[in-house]
């Protein structure tokens, strides 16, 4: 792999603009580096690559002139393909998405642009976002960089997967319930999954209002500080983007990590979990208390009903986005998604509204009698060894529910809440794929997590492991 | 068919959307298991609680 393709894209962005690298040579090897990557893991859905290039030669140019300030200047980057530039089309990982031009350009994408970054494709991904798995009955199935034959995880599985294989500084994901922190996990990068309302959703695919979230995959945290930095805040094209200040998540990544208090639950999250995740989870709290950090039990309050409600928020707002599509182009859709969608049908109006209904009670509880006592949770995101494509492969079956919802059980209850999340490479399992924790934070304090993630990542090396891609 | 997966059928069917027998037995199913789960937390819920409230708590939830 070349030596260009190793560096993140906050210190990319830097040797480009010390001029110690070209963005146009950067740009010739990830391209290079992305159709490699596809050819075995099936990443991308298009790659852009006259473009790209053309605005790599501009953004050289104009660094050459020193007349571009912006932070992730000449850094290449593909996203998700759900993340709308206006006229042209979107897959949305489906059959109906290629025939509908885009309306306009996604918030997030406008401002990565201000910020210099150049888009050079777009990434496989669950179809429509609605599966936690990285199966794609339409594009193809993503295949996980450290195993092919493994599961990237979804929805966001080209970008897990593409970043992993260094084929990608810096992927867009969206995380409605564990969609980009599945992937982070599976694929061995960081991923956070912002407040809900941290980003705007303008431009994004639809998939669930209330619980939608965008937010970045990277290969370290750094990196995931400086791009949440440049899409966050509040957008008119957003009604319900926050209008809560942005912190300075970059000027706050190195300060000292020392007293916080680090939340581990004694119940939920480490039920039925596998023996040798569990041991990578609990093992990297090592390095928090080496860092000066009081590490504490908490008891959770009951949060099952609060995941069964998210699921059921979910799935009445997703059916509702695709009623006319379910009714009209039944035959468009793969099993999996069109037996989730038929299921969002059926909910009732009561049990959905008493689903929100719950929601700030849900929250209000959490406040109280968790975040009082510490400044984070660390958790697992998944609880059990990863799992191969084919054991995963179960349609719109009747294993179905069962086998995502043990993907999700660990994710959804953080959707439910609006809370940050931020997944964290941790090691490797027994069968060589990774595995990562998260760290959840109060509202609108991913601050915090990235300073927590950042301080891990400085006494650790997970996050530079590399797959082979022989 | 049990008499609740027909009646899910019908449910749906009335939306537009049509099932097959297996598939409307194993949506009932879970659907119900769900309700069960949340019909116990939504019991405690005082009367007057609105879905609006969520995200005036999670802003002044913010530090």
């Amino acid at each position: 792999m070349s030596e260009l393709l190793q560096a993140g894209a906050a210190e990319l962005a830097r040797m480009l603009r010390a001029k110690k690298v070209g963005a146009a040579e950067v740009m010739q090897a990830t391209i290079g580096a992305a159709k490699q990557a596809h050819q075995r893991l099936n990443c991308f859905v298009r790659i852009d690559e006259e473009d790209a290039l053309a605005a790599a030669k501009a953004a050289d140019r104009a660094l050459s002139r020193g007349s571009v300030a912006g932070p992730l200047a000449g850094v290449p980057m593909a996203h998700k393909d759900m993340y709308y530039r206006e006229g042209v089309p979107s897959s949305l990982g489906s059959k109906i998405g290629p025939g509908r031009p885009a309306p306009a350009t996604a918030t997030a994408l406008k401002r990565l642009d201000t910020t210099g970054a150049i888009q050079f494709g777009v990434l496989n991904m669950t179809e429509f976002a609605y599966g936690p798995t990285g199966h794609n009955y339409h594009l193809g199935h993503c295949r996980n960089a450290w195993n092919p034959d493994y599961i990237t995880g979804g929805s966001s599985s080209g970008s897990g997967s593409s970043v992993a294989a260094r084929a990608n500084f810096v992927a867009l994901g969206s995380d409605t319930g564990g969609s980009i922190r599945l992937p982070a996990h599976f694929c061995g990068v960081a991923g956070i999954k912002p407040t809900y309302g941290r980003v705007s959703r303008a431009g994004a695919m639809p998939l669930s209002f209330s619980m939608d979230t965008v937010g970045p995959l990277a290969r370290n945290v750094e990196d995931c500080a400086l791009v949440l930095q440049s899409i966050a805040g509040q957008d008119p094209a957003d009604p319900t983007s926050s209008a809560q200040p942005v912190a300075d998540y970059m000027a706050g990544l190195s300060r000292p990590v020392k007293g916080l208090r680090i939340g581990v639950p004694t119940g939920y999250f480490y039920d039925h979990v596998d023996p040798g995740v569990e041991q990578l989870v609990r093992g990297s709290l090592k390095a928090f208390t080496d860092l000066g950090c009081e590490v504490v039990e908490v008891g959770l309050p009951d949060i099952e009903p609060w995941n069964s409600a998210g699921i059921a928020i979910i799935a009445v707002e997703a059916a509702a986005q695709h009623a006319t599509w379910l009714r009209e182009r039944p035959q468009d859709y793969s099993d999996q998604v069109k037996a989730r969608l038929e299921l969002g049908v059926g909910v009732t109006g009561v049990q959905y509204i008493n689903a929100l209904r719950l929601r700030d009670h849900a929250l209000r509880t959490w406040l109280a009698t968790v975040m009082s006592k510490v400044d984070v949770i660390h958790a697992p995101v998944v609880s059990f060894a990863t799992p191969t494509i084919a054991e995963t492969d179960v349609g719109g079956g009747t294993k179905m529910t069962e086998v995502l919802g043990k993907l999700t059980r660990l994710m959804r209850p953080v959707n439910y809440l609006g809370l940050p999340s931020l997944a964290v490479p941790c090691g490797f399992q027994s069968h060589g794929l990774p595995c990562a924790f998260q760290l959840i934070g109060r509202p609108f304090d991913e601050g915090l997590l990235f300073r927590l993630g950042h301080a891990y990542q400085q006494v650790t090396d997970w996050h530079r492991k590399v797959p082979s891609m022989g | 068919m049990t008499d609740l997966a027909g009646t899910y059928r019908n449910l749906v069917a009335l939306q537009g959307v049509y099932l097959d027998e297996k598939r409307a037995a194993s949506a009932a199913e879970v659907l119900q298991r769900q309700h069960v789960v949340e019909q116990a937390a939504t019991r405690e819920l005082a009367f007057e609680a609105e879905p609006a409230g969520f995200a005036g708590t999670l802003n002044a939830g913010a530090k």
